[in-house]
């Protein structure tokens, strides 16, 4: 098997509204290896969500499109495919997980049913073999197989967000989007849902892109971490470069800044500052600039390049040699 | 001791749990509107009164004979008041009033219904299109059926029956016609609303196709305000119908239609009032019963008020 699994490269995705442009995401290049969970870490409108709609070619038709770049998963050029042949893929090669339990389910079909229709779609069965399996997904997920005939309205959040995620599995998919899984949720179900995540992907040996905002879950669940700040990626590594590294990128400090430690005495936490810039109008150079509490002239100018240290890559003038000389 | 407590405390819940669980098991969602419709009072009077009509219409045959009694001339025994012999009365051909109301049910049903159904089924397929494809189709199909929608109802039947010529046939189209917009606009409305939901993406991110997006995701979660219009719909075709034969552009006399029957009777109006009250009575009470029960299903339908 090859060594990448998933990967995108220089991905650019634009928004066209009105007479605007909305440049979301701005060349960003990821990959994992099989069996990997991959970290999509920003604030709000940074793009993740963008990105992964890119990789299910879900983008709103006429206003979102792919404006250079590619994605491949396993050996298969996903931008290239055709409708019809990615309408095939969905959900039995990538398959997503929705951020809000409460409106990601068919409300006028039962749960069960909604498990085996994707299981009629990908993996077409008798009646009995995929009911079967519709009851084994549920098990799995920690749900009574008996509960296959109840609509969504008779389960609870978590209960839910599990029953997504019995679908999401249900065809044993070699991709799984995780778009904030666990945002919805409250902390007790968010662990639980977490750790069955986790689990699920050992046995199963799916790799996961898990878009969150939440640094704990990342902690807790990947292995490779990625930070996006306006469209692009400021910097990644393993999570060990990025939660024990020496050296940082300032947004990815400042992201770590604006979390309580329990640990630590401090008065204040230190938010950043500032808002994320219009993606219609990016500033010059550097996306972060504005807001950098280590800004340099060079910042202003030129957008900076990656800085690579083994596995960690920061994309910041500080640590590359023109910046550091101007410094 | 402490520990022993929670146990308790959580073995509670859990029985507490399943109970809940057992009573909300057989909720299915059809059975949930019934229980609320059926707490309106109104709404069940619309619905009696539309069972006994349409027990009327089913078995007009058995009440009273359709040749004898509401198309044979009978002119020795015209004008007679209510009595027991004749209930309402007969009319100015001495036909048997009751009679020629209870066959009348049948035709304004039974047109009422074909008309609705035929224009709710094109509504359906239209604003379906319209609503989740959107664009440039979109654009053209709404445009079209507004030009459609600016001539009123009743109008365009009229032109377009006078146009074709008039049979019942044609009467049917062109009320289909005439009522298709209003469907789609609502079909379409509530195509939109449902589709911009997490849910449709989710089905579309696990594989489904178009077809099967819209037949299973996208019109069960907005069947609500169609059903509605539905009802009401039926209501003002059957008025539309009654209206078009009273000018003499709809069901053809002698067809016991309460129109034809209203028209036929304007000249006696004023000795026989009862030739005009009883048809009268029964395109109202028609109409009332349609718009009771539609009323009653908007709210029985209304996600909002869940039990």
């Amino acid at each position: 098997m090859s060594d990448k699994f998933f990967s995108i490269e220089n991905l650019s995705v634009e928004y066209i509204a009105d007479d605007e442009v909305v440049k979301a995401v701005n060349g960003i290049t990821l990959s994992m290896k099989r069996g990997e969970t991959l970290g999509l870490v920003g604030e709000t409108g940074a793009g993740k969500t963008t990105s992964a709609l890119a990789v299910m070619r879900l983008l709103p038709p006429r206003t979102g499109r792919v404006v250079s770049g590619s994605i491949t998963v396993g050996d298969i050029d996903i931008l290239s495919l055709s409708e019809p042949e990615m309408r095939k893929l969905r959900g039995e090669l990538v398959a997503m997980i929705y951020q809000d339990p409460m409106t990601s389910l068919n409300p006028v079909i039962t749960v069960g049913d909604q498990i085996l229709e994707v299981l009629e779609l990908h993996k077409r069965q008798s009646k009995a073999a995929m009911k079967a399996r519709v009851a084994e997904l549920l098990e799995l997920v920690g749900i009574s197989a008996e509960r296959a005939d109840e609509y969504p309205h008779q389960f609870s959040g978590g209960m839910r967000q599990r029953v997504v995620i019995a679908m999401a599995l249900a065809c044993e998919p070699e991709l799984l989007i995780a778009d904030e899984p666990t945002t919805a949720l409250d902390v007790t179900i968010q662990a639980q849902v977490l750790q069955m995540i986790r689990e699920l992907k050992t046995k199963l040996n799916t790799s996961m892109l898990l878009i969150t905002h939440d640094l704990g879950v990342v902690a807790h669940t990947c292995d490779n971490v990625a930070i996006m700040y306006a469209g692009e990626i400021v910097e990644q590594g393993t999570v060990a470069d990025i939660f024990n590294g020496k050296r940082h990128h300032p947004y990815t400090n400042g992201l770590f800044g604006s979390i309580p430690r329990l640990n630590k005495q401090s008065k204040r936490l230190n938010p950043i500052e500032g808002m994320l810039p219009d993606p219609t109008n990016l500033p010059e150079g550097c996306n972060f600039s504005p807001r950098c509490p280590s800004c340099m002239e060079i910042c202003k100018i030129k957008s900076p390049r990656f800085v690579q240290s083994g596995t960690h890559r920061i994309a910041c003038h500080l640590y590359s040699s023109e910046g550091g000389a101007n410094a | 001791m402490k520990t022993n407590q929670v146990g308790n405390f959580a073995q509670d819940l859990s029985e507490y749990d399943e109970q809940l669980f057992k009573e909300y098991k057989k909720v299915n969602p059809v059975v949930g509107v019934w229980r609320r419709l059926k707490k309106s009072k109104l709404a069940m009077l619309g619905l009696f009164f539309l069972l006994v009509l349409a027990f009327a219409a089913i078995f007009a045959d058995f009440i009273c004979d359709y040749e004898s009694m509401a198309i044979e001339l009978n002119i020795a025994n015209r004008l007679q008041g209510p009595s027991i012999e004749h209930w309402f009365g007969t009319d100015g051909q001495g036909r048997d009033l009751f009679a020629r109301v209870i066959h009348g049910a049948r035709v304004s049903l039974g047109l009422g219904l074909t008309c609705t159904a035929l224009s709710a089924l094109l509504g359906l397929i239209l604003g379906s299109i319209c609503g989740y494809f959107g664009g440039v189709i979109d654009n053209v199909i709404m445009r079209v059926l507004d030009c459609v929608m600016c001539i009123p109802g009743v109008l365009m039947a009229l032109a377009l029956v006078a146009a074709m010529g008039q049979s019942t046939a044609n009467l049917i189209i062109a009320l289909t016609v005439s009522y298709i917009p209003s469907f789609t606009r609502i079909v379409r409305a509530s195509v939109i609303s449902v589709a911009g939901n997490e849910y449709v993406e989710a089905a579309r991110a696990s594989g489904l196709d178009t077809p099967r997006i819209i037949s299973k995701y996208i019109l069960p979660n907005a069947a609500g305000p169609v059903i509605v219009e539905i009802t009401m719909n039926v209501a003002s075709i059957i008025k539309a119908v009654a209206s078009l034969s009273f000018i003499g552009l709809g069901v053809v006399p002698p067809t016991p239609e309460w129109g034809v029957m209203l028209s036929e009777s304007r000249e006696f109006m004023r000795y026989s009032p009862y030739l005009v009250i009883f048809p009268g009575l029964a395109i109202i009470i028609t109409s009332l019963a349609f718009n009771l029960l539609g009323d009653g299903l908007r709210d029985a339908l209304d996600p909002r008020l869940k039990d």
